[in-house]
């Protein structure tokens, strides 16, 4: 019976077996190159098919966390080897092990030295993010959540554009920097609680005024990987320098690691501070939501306008979480899963075009619907989810982030709709620069129309994108258990610590 | 093709968007804006925007274009006439309107396939004969549409003329003026349009000419369908909309408050007010006959004559450059703004460039202090250990 399985350790650690093969190819670098990309695929995809376990043994009724396993690991001293899944990192297990092998794919023809390590970085990085949102002990999601930078740093670093060295440094000074803070607020909670399991943290209860700085020390951390306004000026950067695989996973997945965070750890383990700082968190979000959709608007780089759309969109999800309110939490965990495969997506879509023309200024474009009717098709599609369609996965996220924020109060519910507005007004105008008008030169005229490869990645996000738009319910269904637990946690630990004064 | 879906989509989104302002004033109250003031806002603008589009229309040469703000100015009179109260009536004329302006546009699709894809007036004319069935269709369309008698239009337009009339407001007496004027010039660029589409002779080349012919059935039924709406809407739903089965037809699904009488008062309007639109329609086909039939340079001298004013229509009212000077170059420039002062030399310059040029200058000037002379090393030793006892008999110098 497949529920014996140590079936978390499996899925964490299954690419770390493709990666062995991978070290084990010999041959010329044709041959090597071939194996390396087959070896990746295969094993990503596999990594897939066995996640697919977690969603059909899932039970979204039952409170707490499933699929556990604990061993020792450093007996005696209150750290061990736990993981487990509830309703809110279950999603994202999926969506990193579904959105690799696409992002391998994507990397096919586009990668074409080095390729062995390049495919070795992925792998690892799967491991590691998966490892990261399974992780029930804070140590081993500290080490992943860290892990997760160095496969980043050197995909940005060696396989990157122009400036990549620049923007893998910025990369990872920036995360880092929180990092090292989010550290010692770990360290303080294992000597004020004996113990770095999850579970038994969230039921600690931590004085107020330690929660506060503890509070600022994780969003020192999370802030940067959303990211928040002002800590946001990596990511246009790693965007931009990243290869389009990169910019797949760090938009797709790497980003929901800091809202995660904040569900998993600010949330429910300091609910008095989340409380307190939430007008904080709202003022940066909005001047995040208004001042990145403006900034968009300005760009000449399509990447960058996708890059600075991301940080507009991850602005939502921040305010979302910090209503406290079921619909404003149940939202931002949509729009993640939403932006992690819309934004996946567009970054895709800059990608199709990049390997064809090398270039990325919008300029340079127009007229490519003409010649490339269905790449045409699915980039509207991803860019009409982006600006939240109804029938889309991004108008759920939205529509329910604005209703927890009408709650908490309507001046944030009236400034996050600007965004709505603004986002529109860049999306619908890069599309138009780039795919309508003129064909601007005999360049975009020769563009080939997108081959089978490219539908095949092209294909299941947008049957997924639309299904969660449809029935957002097969969503909201598996992750509504587990929010009304961290959503009680806030209140009960809230009664809890005034009642201790 | 594309005109049907047009129609379609045109038609459908009309009427999402105006069950929205037929349901809200009534029940608007914020502080912002007290109900009064909200309906007399929505009357200004809709009289505004029938004028408004009539003018603009009454210049263009893309027959779609010409149809299309023929549209924006019958959707002025639907805003006025909820305005005024007289919902029923707007809702009335959505739905005659949705019969003849589909006609119009499935029609100026049947013209512009005849002509092998061509939409500017300037290039049409002489066809008539040829296209013989679009061309009564087309004439349905704008009887309908100007309003006269016994065509759907006449009736539902004059009701919303009547509405604004019997308003006895300010507002509601400028919108009756505007209607009656805009009701002139749809008159005049609809003839406009029949005229310049159909008469006169061939602009066209030869070659386009030879190829002109009636469009399949599969374009005419629906022509057909749609003309016999554009004629009978109005007769048949008169009563039902706005006439005695009113009460019973809307029950509760639309609210008029008591204070607002004009629908009720609409039906006793004196004489001339029934008489004034059609008198206006009929002398606007006089004068588009005038102008494009009979004296046919006249247009061309007017426009010269008038040219400030023809470019204020013939380019809409530069709205579109208006709105590009108030919303979309301030967006740019503050979003560029934002981005270079911003991001580049705030955020960055002072953080992570900053800093890592920080920690450069730094380590570079404690760099300089490793010279490699002893003595150098050995003198600031000798400095370090004089501090150092300087500070230990300070300290614990009393002891």
């Amino acid at each position: 019976m497949i529920s014996n399985w140590p079936i978390l350790t499996i899925i964490t650690f299954l690419p770390m077996i493709g990666v062995a093969f991978l070290l084990m190819i010999r041959g010329d670098e044709e041959v090597v190159a071939r194996n390396a990309r087959n070896v990746a695929l295969w094993v990503s995809g596999f990594t897939f098919v066995i996640s697919l376990a977690l969603v059909l043994n899932f039970d979204s009724q039952a409170i707490g966390y499933q699929f556990e396993e604990r061993a020792e690991w450093l007996p005696g001293s209150g750290i061990s080897y736990h993981l487990g899944v509830d309703g809110i990192s279950m999603p994202f297990i999926l969506l990193s092990t579904f959105l690799s092998p696409l992002a391998i794919l994507a990397s096919w023809k586009a990668i074409t030295h080095r390729v062995r390590e390049y495919m070795i970085a992925f792998l690892v990085l799967e491991t590691m993010m998966v490892g990261m949102f399974a992780s029930l002990d804070m140590l081993m999601f500290y080490l992943f959540f860290e892990g997760v930078l160095i496969p980043m740093f050197i995909i940005i670093g060696v396989w990157g554009g122009k400036r990549r060295v620049y923007a893998a440094f910025k990369f990872f000074l920036y995360t880092l920097l929180g990092s090292v803070l989010m550290l010692v607020c770990m360290l303080a909670m294992y000597i004020d609680a004996g113990t770095t399991d999850i579970p038994m943290l969230t039921a600690h209860g931590f004085a107020a005024t330690m929660q506060t700085w503890l509070f600022l020390g994780f969003l020192a951390s999370f802030a940067v990987k959303v990211p928040m306004w002002p800590v946001h000026t990596w990511l246009p950067d790693a965007h931009v320098e990243a290869p389009t695989a990169g910019s797949m996973i760090l938009a797709g997945v790497l980003l929901k690691m800091g809202g995660y965070g904040f569900i998993r750890f600010s949330l429910p383990m300091f609910p008095l501070a989340s409380e307190f700082f939430a007008p904080l968190i709202f003022a940066l979000s909005i001047v995040a939501v208004i001042y990145t959709s403006l900034v968009a608007l300005a760009q000449s780089d399509m990447k960058k306008l996708i890059a600075y759309s991301s940080v507009a969109h991850m602005g939502f999800v921040t305010i979302g979480i910090f209503t406290l309110t079921e619909q404003g939490v149940a939202g931002a965990m949509f729009q993640m899963i939403s932006h992690g495969l819309v934004s996946a997506a567009l970054f895709f879509c800059v990608g199709v075009v990049y390997d064809r023309l090398h270039t990325r200024e919008i300029s340079a474009y127009g007229g490519v619907a003409a010649v490339m009717p269905r790449y045409a098709v699915f980039f509207m599609f991803m860019m009409l989810a982006s600006v939240g369609l109804p029938g889309t996965s991004g108008f759920v996220g939205e529509m329910l982030v604005l209703v927890g924020a009408w709650k908490a109060s309507s001046w944030v519910a009236l400034f996050t709709a600007t965004g709505l507005v603004l986002g529109a007004t860049y999306m619908l105008w890069l599309y138009r620069r780039v795919m309508f008008g003129k064909i601007v030169s005999a360049e975009v005229e020769a563009m080939e129309p997108i081959g089978r490869r490219e539908v095949m990645i092209f294909v299941p996000l947008t049957v997924l994108v639309l299904w969660f738009g449809v029935y957002p319910a097969s969503l909201l269904d598996v992750m509504a258990g587990s929010i009304q637990v961290v959503l009680d946690s806030v209140a009960a630990g809230g009664a809890f610590v005034i009642a201790g004064r | 093709m594309e005109a049907v879906f047009l129609a379609l989509v045109l038609m459908l989104s009309i009427f999402l968007g105006f069950e929205l302002i037929s349901k809200v004033p009534a029940t608007l109250h914020t502080p912002l804006m007290s109900g009064a003031n909200a309906i007399s806002g929505i009357t200004i603008v809709g009289a505004l925007t029938a004028i408004f589009a009539a003018t603009v229309g009454m210049t263009q040469f893309d027959i779609k274009r010409v149809i299309a703000y023929s549209t924006c100015s019958q959707l002025g009179y639907m805003f006025f006439a909820a305005g005024v109260s007289a919902y029923p009536a707007a809702m009335f004329h959505l739905t005659t309107h949705a019969f003849f302006k589909a006609l119009l546009f499935l029609g100026a699709g049947s013209v512009i396939h005849a002509l092998s894809d061509e939409q500017d007036l300037r290039n049409m004319g002489g066809i008539w004969k040829k296209i013989p069935f679009t061309y009564a269709m087309m004439w349905i369309g704008s009887l309908a549409l100007a309003g006269f008698p016994f065509f759907a239009g006449f009736y539902s337009k004059d009701m919303i003329l009547e509405a604004a009339f019997a308003a006895h407001t300010p507002v509601g007496n400028l919108a009756f003026w505007l209607g009656c004027a805009a009701a002139f010039l749809t008159a005049f660029y609809s003839w406009r349009l029949l005229i310049m589409a159909f008469h006169g002779k061939p602009r066209a080349s030869a070659e386009v000419m030879s190829h002109v012919h009636e469009s399949p059935l599969v374009m005419t039924i629906p022509l057909f369908v749609l003309s016999v709406g554009a004629i009978f809407s109005g007769w048949l739903g008169y009563e039902l909309f706005v006439g005695h089965d009113m009460a019973r037809f809307w029950g509760d699904s639309i609210l008029i408050l008591p204070e607002h009488t004009a629908m009720e008062n609409a039906h006793h309007v004196p004489k001339w007010v029934k008489l004034l639109p059609i008198v206006l329609a009929a002398s606007g086909v006089l004068l588009a006959v005038l102008c494009y039939a009979v004296w046919t340079g006249i247009p061309a001298k007017t426009a010269r004559a008038l040219s400030p004013v023809h470019a204020f229509f013939f380019n809409k009212w530069y709205f579109d450059e208006l709105y590009d000077i108030i919303f979309v170059r301030p967006a740019v420039r503050i979003g560029a703004f934002l981005w270079q002062r911003g991001d580049r030399d705030t955020i960055d310059g002072f953080g992570p460039d900053g800093l890592s040029g920080l920690v450069v200058r730094v380590s570079a000037a404690a760099s300089r202090l490793q010279s490699g002379f002893v003595f150098h090393y050995a003198f600031a030793m000798l400095i370090g250990v004089v501090v150092l006892v300087t500070w230990y008999y300070l300290r614990f110098g009393g002891m």
